[in-house]
Parts: C-alpha cells; structure tokens; sequence
C-alpha cells in the first residue's frame, strides 16, 4: 500500500467507502445511543488567532499544541533560519496553518494516530539547506524499519545528512515500515521514533539498510496510574505492577468480571477463585495478611475510572439479618475486554496516598478511552464458552454401594457387641437397612443381611444428572473510540449468556460504558464516565461455599423422576422410629427459585482548570452505586425435607434488597515545573467520602402453593426481617511531592490525613505519610554505553498506611432490638444492649512498610525484570479482645494484634526468538510471603478459631492429631489403654482398623495438647508463568499459575468417614477400608458413629494443596492486512481458548484453589469442595474496523 | 486578567463548599442511646424483656444437661461442651461455662439500666406502684442471675468464702473489671433484691414473668442456701399458699405440655411458630442424657420392687415420674423424653426450660422445716408425699430425720431429673451440711474443689481482677 502525506483519508472512494462502512455499523450496533460521530480529522480543526501576531515556527507548533493536543517530532534545529509567519487574527484551519507555515521550508507534515504530527523534508525534493556542497554519488537506499517483535513501524522519521551538519533530506516509512530515501557513502542515516532510541548509521555501500529499533528503555511513553494522577513509568520509585490489555485480552474469554482473569499475572498478588459460581468473584491478597480477624476485608481497594470500590462491602458490627442478604460482584459492572490498563499499587509508599484505605493494595483500573483527533474505531468481540466442572467426584455404583453397606452392617455390628461405648441403638436405627435384632437380655446385635426390599434396582451418578454437559456461554462486545478536536469520546455495550454449571441456573449480563472527554476552552477541560452493570442470575441452587460433595453422596439406586416426572424422593429413617424423606440432588438443586438481579453503577466527572501554565486544578465527584435484589424461594413440596420427628415444614421466602452507595469528592490542585535538570510537581487535595448503605431482609413462611403464589404477599408469616442503615464517612487531605534530577534520580513523597467517624473521639485522624527514592543507574555516564546491561533502576521506599476494619461508633453504647429468636419475649418485643463494650481508645491499624527494588533489562532489552523485597508491619489490628464479661457486653474491639509480612517478588520476562517471522516470549513471576503473627490474644477469638492463631506462626494455621498408623494388634492397643490415667488411650471406642494418632506430649493419652501444626492454608511461593509464540499471523499463547506449599483440611474426606449407610460415599474408599481381613487398606475402618473419630482434623485430613495449572491456552489466527482490507476492516482475529484445561496437585478435592468463607484469606483453612470451577473451551472472533 | 481570576476564585469556592461535608454531621442512624431507650412503661418493659431471653440461651440447656452428668444424675452424651461434667473434671476453657456466664451477666446488665432507669424516673407514663413493680421485676432478674452464677461459680456452701462472685449493681458503661465479692455479700445482695421484689412485685402476670410469689420463692430457696432454715420454711410455706394462681398440677405430664401452666414459677417463654425457640427443643434427648445406673436404681426402687425394670424401660417398675420420661411406647415422645414432649417445629407447643415450679418448693419447706430447729417433720414429711401423692407412688412413711432427709433429696431427683440439674446442688449441700459424703454417689468427686465450676479462662484473660477457684 503506498502512503499519502496529505489527505490521507477522504482522497479515494475506497476510503469513502471505508468511512460509511465504519459509520453504518456503528450505527447499527449502538444504535440506542443516538450517536453521530463529528468530523474526527484534526487537520481541519480549527486554531484561533486572539491576535495578529508574528511568530516563530516553534511558536506556531505550540499554539496548535495547546489548541489540538497534538505533539510534534521534529530535529531540533530544523527551523533555526527559518523565518517568522505572520498571522492574522480569527480562526485557521490546522493544516492550512501548517502548510503556510512549512510550504517555504519544503518540509511536509504526517498526522500519525498517536497524536504525533512528524515533520519532514518533502522526498522528492532534495535541496541543500547546508553551504557544503554535495558531491559524493548519491546511493538509493531501501529497507524496512521493524520494532523488536518485527512489527513494521510506520512513520519513523529517516533523516539523511552529514555527520554534524543540519538534516538535509528526510522521509518516513510507510504502513509497512519500508522507506526509501538517497543518501552518499560517509554520510550518515539517521532512524528516530517517539518512544524509541533512534539508530543512527554512516552509510557504506550498502542500499538496504534494515533497522530494529529498540523501544526507549523503560518506555518512556508508558504511563503508570498512581493515586489522583499519574506518573511516566520511569520516574515511580514505589512497587507498583501493571498489566497490560494485551495480556489480559487471552485471560478474559468467557470469564464475566476481570478479577477472575487476573491470576497469575501480577507478582505479589495472590489470587484465588473458590467457587465457580455464577457471579462470584474471586479472592485477591496482595502481599499477605494486615487484619486476620473478625470478618475483617483483606482485598484491596479498587479504583475503577477514578471510582474507589471495596469488593466486599461488608458490614461491621451489624450483625443483623440483612448482613445475610445477597450482594452481586461489582466488579461485574465492568466489561472486560473495555479494560486499558491495571496498576497494582503494593508497598505504602504507592498506597499512602489512600491512606486508611490503602493497606491491603490499591488496584487502579483505567477502561479504554478515545483519542482527541482519532479516527473512529469500533471493535467487536464475541466468543462461545463450553464449560465443565473442572472435576468431579467419583462415587459407589449402587452394587458397590450395597456390598460397602453389607460390610458396614456386619463390622459395625461386630464392633458394636465388643465394644460397650458403641451404642445398640445408633446401629439399629438403620433397621429399615439391613436385619439387625437386639437381643435385649444379652444386649447384643446381630446383622442378618440387607433388607432387599430397601434398596432400589436404578444406578444413578448424581454428579452426571446435576451437572450440564456443556454449559454454554455467549459474550458478545461492541465498542466505539474516537475523537473530535475537542472532544473524545468511547462507548461500549457487552452482553454475556452464562449458564451455570448446574442445570437451571442461567446468568444475563449487560454492561455498559460511556467516556467523554471535552477541552472547553483553552482553561477549561470537562469530562465523565459512565460504566453501567445489569446483572440477573437466576438457579435452582443456593450454597454459597457448601459442600457440593456432600450434597451429592445421595443413595444412588433411586431415578431422578418417578415415571410422571416428579422428582424422587431419598426415603429414610430417622432414629429408627421416624420417616424422612429428603430431596434428592437433582431436586435441590434445581428446585429452589432463586433470583439476583444486581445493579451496578460506576460514574464520576470531573471539571479540570488550567489556572496559570502548569497549574491545574481539578474538582471530580465519583459515585459508585451498587443494588442487588434478591430472591429466594425454597418451595418445601419440591426442596423441603418432610419428617415425622421435625413435623411440618413450609416454604420460604428469603428476599433482600440491598442498596449501597459511595459517593467521593476530590478537589485536587496540581503543579509542575521544569528548570534546567530538574522536573518538580506537587499534587495537593482534599477528598470527602460517604458510605451509604440500606439493607433489607425478609424471611417469609408458608404458601398456598409453590408454583404460582410465590410472591411476598401470599406468604402467611414473616419469620425474620431486618432494615438497616449506616452512614459513614471520611474526611481526607493529601499531597505528593515528586522531583527528579537529570533524570538519574527520582524522588516521590506522599502524606494523607484522614479523620474517620469509625474511631474515639481522640482517635479520628491520622496520618500517613510515605517517601519514596529510585536512582536510575543506567543513565550514569559509566554505564550509558553499555550494551548488556541496557537498564538498571534502584528502589527504595517506606510508609505508612491504614484500614478502619471496625463497625461506625464502636466507641459508643447502644441499645437495639434483638434479632430473631431475640427479637420477642412473651410476644413481646425486647430492646436491649447491643452488646458492644465501647472502646473511647478506639483507633487504627497501622501497617509501616519498607520497600527495596530494582529494575533491570539485559541485551538490549531482550530480558527485563524486577525484584522487590517488602517488610511490611502491622500494628494495632484491630480484633476482637478480652474484655470482663461481668460488664455484661458481647464484644469489644480493640488495637491489639500485631502481624508482619516480610517477602520477596520476582518478574522476568524476555524475547527469546524475535525475528521477523517468528517471535517467542516468556515471562515468569515468583512471590513469597512470609506472614508472622507477632502478637495476639486468643481469648477474645471465638473458640471455633482459636486454634487459627498461634503467636509466632502465620494465619490461618490447621492444627490437628498427627496420625501414625492403623490399629492392627490388639495387645498393642490394650498395652497403651493400660497406661492409661483415664483407662483409654484414645477414645472409649477405639479399635482395631482405626487411626493411632501420635502421643505428642507423652502422657500416655490422646488429649487435645497433642494436636499440632499441620500446616496453613497461605502457601510459600506462589505465581505465574506465560508463553507466546507468534509466526505469522498465528500466535500460540499459555498463561500458568501455581501456588506451593500451602496446606487445607479437605473436610469432605473427615465427612465421609463418619459414614451414614443411607448416603453413598466416594469409590476411593471401595475395598480400600480397613477389614480385619483387609488389613492393608488405606483407609481406617468405617464402622457405626466412628467411635474414634477417625474424622477429626489430622494429618490424613489435612492435604498439600500445591498446583500447578494451566490456566489458560490460547490458539489465534490473525487475518493479513492485505485480506481485510478488502472488508474495509483494521483486524480480524480468531481464537480458541482453553481454560483450566490441566492442574498439577496432589490434593485430592476437588480445587486445590478454593477456600471457604466470603472473605477466604481470612478465615479459611478448609477447603470443603464447593461448586467447582469449570474447566472451558472457547471460540472467538475479534473484529475491528 | 483580575476579573478572570475573581471568576476562577468564584467558581472555585462554589465547587469546594459543595463537595465539602462535615464529618461531624454524620450520626448513628436507628440506634437507641442510653439517653432515649427507656422513655415509658413499654420500652422498660422491652428492656426487661432483652433479660428474659438470655434464659434461654441456645447453648443453656446443654450446660444444664452438663450438671446432670456432673451430679450423676444422667450420663451424658457427647455434645457440644460436654466435656469433663460426667467425670467432674470440668476445665477452665469449657465452652458452655463462658457462655452461660457470659449471658447471665448479659441479663444482669440490661436490668441494671431498667433499674436505672426507672429509679430515675425515666418512664414518664406510670406511677410509682407500676415503676416499683417494673423495678421488682428487674431485681429478681439480677438477683436470679446473681444466685445462678454464685452456685455454678462461687462457694456458695460456705458463707464465710472470699470466693464469690462479681457483684454488678449498676449499669457498665466502660471496660471496668471489678474484683469477686465475698460469697456472704453476695447472699447479702441477692436477698436485698429479693426482699424488695416479694414486697413490690407484680400478681397475676404469665408464668414466664417473675412475679412477687415467684421472686418469694426464690427468696426462700436463698435462705435454704444461706442455711436461714427458718425463713427458708416460712417462706416456702407462703408459696406454697400463694394467692395468685399458683398450685400444684393435678396431672404429672401437664407440667411439660401446658408449658406455662400454673404450677410454673418461672419457665422461660418459648414459641416455636413465632420465632422464640428454645434450645430445649433440641436437648436432653435420647442421644444427649441418659439415666445414670444410680438413678435408675433410685427410679426402680420406687415401687417399692427393686431390679424389676427392663432395661429398655418399656415396663412398669419403676418410679412414674421415669416411666412418663422414658418410655419409648408411650409417652418419652419425638426426643425419647417425656419432659421434651413436642417435636422441634410443633405447632401443639413447646419445649421450655422449667427454671422454678411449686412442686420445688412443697421440698425446699420440707427440707428447711426438717433441719431448722424445732421444725416441725411430720408436716415436712406430709409435704415430701403431696409430691409422690400425685403419681401414685407409694408414700414415704418417718424413721428418722436422716432418713427424711435423705428422702426429700432423692424425691427431689424424682421430681426435678432433667429440667435444670439441681441434682448438682443437692449433692454438694447434703455433702456440706454433713448429710452425705458426695463421693459414695458419684464417685468421681474426690475433692472439694471439684463441688464449683471454674471461672471461664476467657473471662478470666477479660477481667484481670478476678481470680480463679482453687483447685483450677
């Protein structure tokens, strides 16, 4: 294709035909909008003339950098003869002013899309501007100009000259990076490019002179967001990590909100998905634990478009029952593949600025945006996702069941007659199971086979019948970016069909964004962003982080449905006198009605001044709104369990509404000034935050019928109800200070103050403050000419941050009605005292945090890196403490915990092929965090999680018995139970075929004392790796993660051994129990009540959850320029991509990955096995025009 | 260039006073203070009522539960908190003794506010007759309370002990941990209160109030406890002839399946189908106790033919009381319990936790009377057998005054096992007074120190003024 300097996009019908494509389809798409795209080509914006004036080139160049945003590259001295242009007062167009300013010059200028105009001599012309004259043979020279992933560049400025002389003769290359230029033996040829090094040669003989230009270390244009601003790449001395788009874009596919797409990516930054439910969002941890108790947020806070949102917005100190209500992920209002950019802000130096709310990290999230002057583009994205349970569980057949149950009956029966403290009575409650007669005067039980007429003749694998096979998603994206002279606009609208793995449940997104940019006038820049999420999830299933694999371990010689369709119930006896029918898997699962609808809105404007030159002063109001409806119906004829010993049960209705909101208003004044080698800018602000939040809940029960009189009204009693809210707020001030020298030394300084209505009146302001250094050693003279070690950045930090994870006036005494069964005495309402002792020295946690690193590329950039070691300390966590109970109080929070996190972070990325045709790249990420509990009062904990905590050890510890075999010898066993103090050394009913847990302490019994630590559910070292191979237009890409050395109760398999004969159980356990004629097994003996309890916590219960997987793989096919031209299209791509496709783990659960509980890093050490994640594959095309 | 810079000025202040806000406007939203929350007869009575329900406490019934193992009344079963009450080796970090420790201070100090703030006058809408009822009511609530926690936690045997328990008599405004009062201020205390609450309390109220009779009855079993005999009988005696509807059930099962009937003292209020439930429900089933080898030979003895039950307890031979619990056939009901007769949602009634009945007190006057001097034992005598009268066993005929008081103890197991285990208490007051050596009947009790539960460890790391019971 030949490239036009002028004109370039009205001058061929091709290109009319181009622009009404691109506008139909616009049109077509985002119809709802009502958007007619102005002339977008800055060349003919206009520039105003206040004046007449006379002035120099360079000035002319900056009146219409002011007024068009549009930079210039030119040699410096191109204009120094040049003479001054008159200009008369009114308005020009751009280029107009451009040509009377250039025509005399013969120089010729080229809008490029990166609102760069590049100024160059007209080729076709060669004269000399110098006095030498040129006498030398003028060779033609050609080639191609390519960037390190052989990417041709287009317009490079190829300038041709003689050594130390003014440029004579320059052109640009073209859209395929190839130029053509003359220039003579000795002279010298000169490649420069924004962003890039330039490359100068003296020319020999040659007449192709190919040049890879090697991006300007560090990247000089990237940009990196910081708290209210941003900074060049180059000059952040704090450890902040980015991910880019590109690497996001693989990860995205069929994955309904960013966070889930993040694993892996970011070193430091610990992520991972418990559940694999519709809507869920995952668990982010960025260098470790701050605030392990009490329910306490260790995600960081995110900053989307300027909008701080807290992904669980969770609720202090209100433990009343709309706490329980169902809230969406926000993050689901933002469209993936909208993202531009993610900055993770990690140590305090890059968080202080947030202050209280900056020390679990801070994740900036930009979404695309146009370009002043840009061309208009619009991109669509759609893929089909396949998915399926990344695993499941493999269960009895229904024989097998049966000959597990005869062998259950026959040894429990055994055990039962031998041992007094194995009760008849559990054992012949399962009469209506097997024959099982008592012998009332001798106290004995016999087993005398099945009762057949019990089981059923059916073989059902419920996890077969539950699960779909596949589960297909759509996702479907449009978006629109472009720009007029003054104003830039972008809009996208995405729709995603997800069916949940489980039959029935289905999820509807829609979201939507709308960015607007405008520069008023010369003082004056406005702007706006909309993201909007409609969010509705309806399944049959509710159980947030249950146990699948228990729910599923139904008896499986009964058929889902009865020959009319009805569900089949699980028929069985409760203690032996009661029928119960339970619902089977398929009917829980698919029975309930249950609907979320979220609304999320994320929007923020800003109005920005230019007071004086280079002081701006900036006001923006951000608003996050986020809205969830929720309903839940639990029809008792479809769901209920019918029991003669509970009686009757009813419908219910659970329904929420919760509305939360935040609204923040920054007021912002910022100042730069440049002198000599010095770069000085000073940000200062004061920012006003208010939480909003209304919750309410209501229980409702007893229908007239459980298909069509579902609603609130037809419901006979409100069994629970709460509406709540909450107010709270925060007043802040902040400044940063930068300065840098020479570019060789950067320095960042950060304070904020922030008074929180959260603490005692004494308490409510704090400060945290935050210094920064780096020192860029590569651009010291004695390593500038260095060609191995091409860059080198040193680090260093410390600061202070803070979190307020505490209920809103915990210093003051409340009283309030009671909740539930506390609500009424006699029918009578009761008000009392909340409960919270209140705490007048109330304050905050504080985490001071040092921070050394370094960057470094290697062989021209080939391999980049960086390292950063971290020492983070907590102090004051807030937690739950000891207090007298005589003061008739429930809880009292106070500063007490101290916790560190020490750690080190690890990237190395590098180009290992990058020719023309075919480019290889990898990186590789390594973090490890080292979480300490330094100090900390156990007896404020509640006594489920004592055992968590342990002074001197991380969080979230499993302590257990450590088993050390099976009991095979009786005059082993009764040897130890003679040592005995109390009789037994274990427990009363302790046999042959189970568990011999290790006596730590040596007293001669099994007691809680020997119980030790088993591990933690933090892992050692975590991270990722990736891999892109591109030849041609093809590109093979796979993204790992792995995390090692972390530990979890898998609590399914301590479930199953406390075996219910009326459930079936995993086949792993099939002829693989303990027997006295198997007494190789692997498993101990299943036998009535496990009266070892076998099933406590333990060594055997406790597993490495180390894994490694492959999280995504992606196959893509790029579509030749040459090809979709002919469609008037920019790109077209096609995919297919793979995830979860393999895990490497020993853990024998389900995910290695998951955890427990809403706030997982904090409380979780067991790893039930919840709704799976799924394994995918996705089909895609991207297209953009 | 000035004008631009007063526009700029302008615009600026106006942008900043309206993103601005005062942090100091933002207050807590629904939440009662201490300034509001008692303002009239009602809301006193709400604040009452947030006492009431600590009664029944879910995890109340297993530690009652726990003191029937520990008074070797029941073996119990392994549930939550179980642990040590069947060998009395109870230990410090026993969940159920923070708990029910925890919530009786929880009671304690929601009427010590009721008091305050009725005794300031606070509910503007009644006079004093009705203030000074709401007040007796309030009181007997502390001083129950107080009486519960001296005899789980303190010496209560032995008046001149320093190991009492904390006294709260005011409301607790702040993190203050006051040191244990000696176990004779404590009596002092609670028989204040209940002195006032007989003279002040309200007649004719639902038995799940404490009325002026029932606060009487309290103050009767106190002055047992103090060893006052004399009053304890002439109190119990006025009890026993109350005026305000409380008589002995003519029907044994009436007791536990008109829940509030109108030989209840004081029964917590529970109600399944509106929400208040009570964690008697769930407890005291098959699974959680069942009768001690000890009981079951008392029970079976009662009919005078000993070694005639059958283990499964289908069969006559044993005490009627028993059989109403226990026979599976016909009236131990969906928990294996006849005192438990309603399934876990009935709609026909509920479990609840029967704190103080008549038929108590018809045995505390027979035991004050007998052991005060010049008591008068044939009518202590006449008393302990309206009680076996009325399920048809056989009466208890005078040997000695030893041998009725040994009866009167054991009548009491009879009549009260499986309600809130004064078995326990029985025990050690027989044991104390001299009556009995404790060991020969639950064997595992070897030491004194083992008759008081410890202090809870989480109160203890809470309150570094109080000090732990010897022997912990």
């Amino acid at each position: 294709m030949e490239f036009k300097f002028t004109n370039v996009l009205f001058s061929s019908k091709k290109n009319l035909f181009k622009t009404i494509m691109r506008l139909s389809i616009f049109l077509f798409c985002v119809f709802t909008f009502g958007f007619t795209p102005n002339s977008s080509f800055s060349q003919n914006a206009k520039i105003k003339i206040k004046s007449d004036l006379n002035l120099t080139v360079d000035e002319v160049f900056n009146l219409i950098r002011q007024q068009t945003n549009y930079t210039f590259v030119y040699s410096a001295d191109l204009f120094k003869n040049a003479s001054k242009i008159e200009l008369k007062k009114g308005s020009i167009n751009t280029s107009k002013l451009l040509n009377k300013s250039l025509d005399n010059l013969n120089l010729t200028y080229l809008f490029l899309d990166n609102k760069t105009i590049v100024l160059t001599k007209k080729a076709v012309k060669t004269t000399s501007i110098g006095i030498e004259e040129l006498d030398e043979i003028q060779l033609k020279i050609t080639g191609t100009v390519t960037d390190a992933f052989n990417n041709p560049l287009p317009g490079v400025n190829v300038l041709v000259g003689k050594k130390g002389s003014n440029i004579v003769k320059g052109v640009v290359t073209d859209f395929e990076g190839k130029y053509t230029i003359e220039g003579a033996k000795g002279e010298v040829i000169r490649f420069s490019y924004m962003g890039f090094s330039t490359q100068e040669f003296v020319i020999q003989n040659q007449t192709v002179i190919n040049v890879i230009l090697k991006e300007a270390t560090g990247k000089l244009n990237e940009v990196v967001l910081v708290g209210y601003g941003t900074q060049k790449r180059e000059e952040v001395s704090s450890a902040i990590s980015s991910v880019k788009a590109k690497d996001l874009t693989q990860n995205i596919v069929g994955v309904t909100s960013f966070d889930n797409a993040l694993s892996g990516l970011i070193k430091g930054v610990n992520i991972s998905q418990s559940t694999g439910e519709l809507g869920s969002g995952v668990d982010i941890n960025i260098r470790g634990i701050t605030s392990p108790f009490a329910g306490a947020d260790n995600n960081p806070l995110f900053v989307i478009d300027g909008v701080p949102v807290q992904t669980n917005p969770n609720i202090f100190g209100s433990n009343d029952n709309a706490s329980y209500a169902n809230t969406a992920n926000p993050l689901q209002s933002i469209n993936p593949s909208d993202i531009e950019s993610i900055d993770v802000l990690k140590d305090a130096a890059a968080t202080a600025i947030y202050g209280s709310r900056g020390a679990n990290g801070v994740i900036i999230v930009n979404t695309k945006r146009g370009t002043k002057g840009e061309k208009m583009s619009i991109a669509v994205n759609t893929s089909t996702t396949f998915a399926k349970p990344i695993k499941t569980h493999d269960y009895l057949s229904t024989d097998q069941w049966k000959s597990f149950n005869d062998e259950f009956f026959k040894y429990s029966a055994q055990a039962a007659n031998e041992n007094p403290y194995i009760d008849l009575f559990f054992l012949s409650d399962y009469s209506y199971m097997a024959n099982l007669p008592i012998d009332w005067w001798t106290y004995t039980i016999g087993y005398e086979g099945p009762n057949e007429a019990y089981y059923g003749t059916e073989n059902t694998n419920w996890a077969d019948v539950v699960f779909r096979d596949p589960a297909v998603t759509n996702q479907y994206n449009v978006s629109v970016l472009g720009g007029t002279d003054k104003t830039n606009y972008s809009l996208s609208a995405g729709y995603t069909n997800q069916e949940g793995l489980i039959l029935k449940e289905e999820y509807k997104q829609y979201s939507f964004k709308l960015g607007l940019d405008s520069q008023v006038n010369k003082i004056l820049k406005v702007g706006a962003t909309a993201n909007i999420g409609v969010s509705n999830i309806k399944s049959g299933y509710r159980s947030v982080n249950g146990d699948l694999g228990n729910e599923l371990s139904a008896r499986p010689d009964i058929a889902p449905r009865d020959e009319n369709g009805d569900f089949n119930w699980v028929k069985s006896v409760e203690y032996g006198f009661f029928d119960l029918l339970e619902p089977n898997p398929l009917a829980l699962m698919t029975g309930s009605k249950n609907e979320t609808k979220g609304f999320t809105l994320l929007g923020n404007a800003y109005a920005e001044f230019e007071v004086v030159k280079n002081l701006k002063i900036k006001s923006d109001i951000n608003v996050a709104l986020f809205d969830t409806k929720d309903y839940s119906f639990r029809p008792v004829s479809i769901v209920g369990i019918i029991s003669d010993l509970y009686g009757e049960t009813k419908s219910t209705l659970g329904t929420s509404n919760v509305t939360s909101t935040n609204v923040v208003s920054n007021f912002t004044a910022n100042y730069t000034a440049s002198l000599d080698k010095h770069d000085f800018s000073a940000l200062i602000g004061a920012a006003w935050d208010r939480n909003y939040s209304d919750r309410q809940y209501f229980r409702i029960e007893g229908f007239p019928d459980d298909e069509v009189l579902t609603n609130i009204t037809s419901g006979e009693t409100v069994t629970s109800k709460a509406g709540v809210k909450n107010e709270s707020g925060l007043n802040s001030i902040f400044s940063r200070l930068t300065y840098s020298y020479d570019d060789k030394y950067f320095a960042t300084a950060n304070i904020r103050t922030d008074r929180s209505i959260k603490f005692g009146p004494e308490n409510q302001r704090a400060f945290f403050p935050s210094l920064a250094l780096s020192w860029k050693v590569s651009n010291e003279s004695f390593l500038e000419n260095n060609t191995t070690l091409n860059s080198l950045r040193l680090r260093a930090s410390i600061g202070k941050t803070g979190s307020n994870n505490v209920g809103d006036f915990a210093y003051l005494q409340f009283f309030a009605p009671g909740l539930n069964n506390d609500a009424n005495y006699g029918g009578n309402q009761a008000i009392g005292l909340t409960g919270v002792l209140p705490n007048e020295a109330i304050k905050w946690e504080t985490t001071n945090e040092m921070n050394i690193g370094l960057n470094f590329g290697l062989f021209n950039n080939r391999i980049r890196g960086s390292f950063d070691y971290y020492n983070r300390k907590t102090t004051d966590a807030l937690m739950p403490s000891p207090f007298p109970f005589e003061t008739g109080a429930e809880t009292y929070t106070a500063n007490f915990a101290d916790l560190s996190n020490k750690g080190f972070e690890l990237d190395l990325g590098g180009d290992i092929v990058r020719t023309k045709e075919l480019q290889w790249a990898a990186n590789f990420n390594i973090s490890q965090n080292k979480n300490t509990l330094d100090k900390f009062n156990q007896d404020g904990i509640s006594s489920f999680l004592i055992d968590r905590y342990e002074v001197g050890k991380e969080v979230n510890i499993i302590k257990g018995y450590v088993v050390e075999k099976i009991f095979q010898d009786q005059a082993e066993l009764d040897e130890l139970n003679a040592a005995s103090s109390t009789g037994f050394y274990q427990e009363y009913g302790t046999g042959l075929g189970d568990y011999k847990y290790k006596d730590l302490n040596n007293d001669g019994r099994i007691t809680s004392e020997d119980r030790e630590y088993l591990g933690s559910s933090q892992p050692d070292v975590f991270g990722g790796f990736n891999t892109e191979l591109n030849y041609k237009g093809f590109s093979l890409g796979a993204y790992f993660t792995y995390a090692l050395g972390g530990e979890s109760l898998w609590s399914s398999y301590g479930n199953k051994l406390l075996y219910s004969p009326n459930k079936n159980t995993y086949s792993m356990f099939y002829e693989n129990t303990w027997t006295p004629e198997r007494t190789d097994a692997e498993y101990p003996r299943f036998i009535i009540t496990d009266p070892n309890y076998n099933s406590r916590i333990s060594s055997k219960t406790v597993y490495d959850t180390s894994f490694l997987r492959l999280k995504t793989m992606q196959f893509g096919y790029q579509f030749p320029q040459k090809i979709i031209e002919k469609f008037s299209a920019t790109g077209l791509s096609i995919f297919v991509t793979g995830s979860n496709l393999w895990t490497l783990t020993d853990f024998p659960g389900l995910n290695p990955d998951s955890k427990d509980g809403g706030f997982a890093s904090v409380t979780s050490t067991d790893n039930r096995d919840p709704y799976p994640v799924a394994k995918t594959w996705s089909l895609g095309v991207n297209l953009k025009f | 260039m000035k004008l631009k810079n007063i526009k700029f000025t302008i615009v600026l202040c106006i942008l900043i006073s309206s993103v601005s806000c005062n942090i100091d406007d933002i207050e807590p939203i629904n939440q009662l203070t201490e300034e509001n929350v008692i303002h009239n007869e009602k809301s006193a009575e709400a604040m009452l009522n947030a006492s009431y329900i600590k009664f029944r406490e879910f995890f109340f019934s297993n530690f009652y539960a726990g003191l029937m193992g520990a008074g070797g009344e029941q073996t119990i079963g392994n549930f939550y908190g179980s642990q040590g009450f069947n060998q009395n080796t109870i230990q410090e970090d026993n969940i159920l003794l923070a708990d029910n420790y925890k919530n009786l201070y929880i009671a304690i100090n929601n009427a010590n506010f009721a008091i305050d703030g009725l005794e300031k006058g606070k509910a503007t809408d009644i006079g004093e007759v009705r203030t000074n009822e709401l007040i007796a009511e309030a009181k007997t609530i502390r001083a129950f309370s107080h009486f519960l926690l001296l005899r789980q936690f303190g010496q209560f045997f032995d008046l001149n002990s320093t190991y009492g328990i904390v006294l709260r008599m005011g409301p607790a405004r702040k993190f203050e941990g006051l040191p244990r009062n000696s176990v004779q201020e404590c009596y002092t205390a609670i028989l204040d209160d209940l002195k006032f609450a007989s003279q002040n309390g309200s007649t004719g109220v639902a038995h799940y109030y404490f009325s002026a009779v029932a606060a009487k009855a309290l103050l009767s079993k106190v002055y047992l406890y103090t060893g006052d005999f004399t009053n304890a009988a002439s109190t119990a005696l006025e009890v026993i002839n109350n005026t305000d509807g409380y008589n002995l059930a003519s029907e044994y099962g009436s007791i536990f399946t008109s829940n509030f009937g109108e030989e209840i003292l004081f029964s917590v209020y529970g109600n399944s189908q509106e929400g208040e439930r009570t964690n008697a429900d769930i407890s005291f089933g098959r699974y959680q106790i069942t009768p001690s080898p000890y009981f079951r030979a008392l029970a079976d003895e009662q009919d005078g033919v000993p070694g005639d039950g059958d283990p499964t307890y289908n069969s006559a031979g044993y005490d009627a009381r028993f059989l109403y619990a226990y026979d599976a056939f016909s009236t131990a009901g969906p928990h294996s319990n006849g005192k438990i007769p309603f399934a876990s949602n009935s709609t026909e009634g509920v479990n609840t936790i029967i704190y103080l009945r008549l038929a108590e007190f018809y045995l505390v006057y027979a035991e004050a009377e007998a052991r005060r001097a010049g008591g008068d034992l044939d009518d202590a005598l006449a008393k302990l057998n309206s009680i076996r009268e009325r399920v048809g066993m056989p009466l208890k005929s005078f040997s000695t005054k030893q041998m009725l008081l040994q009866n009167i103890r054991e009548e009491k197991m009879l009549e009260l096992f499986s309600e809130t285990g004064e078995t326990w208490f029985d025990l050690i007051r027989y044991d104390r007074l001299g009556d009995i050596d404790a060991s020969t009947i639950k064997s595992t009790l070897n030491s004194v120190d083992q008759y008081v539960l410890p202090m809870p460890r989480t109160a203890l790391a809470g309150n570094e003024n109080l000090i732990q019971n010897p022997g912990y």
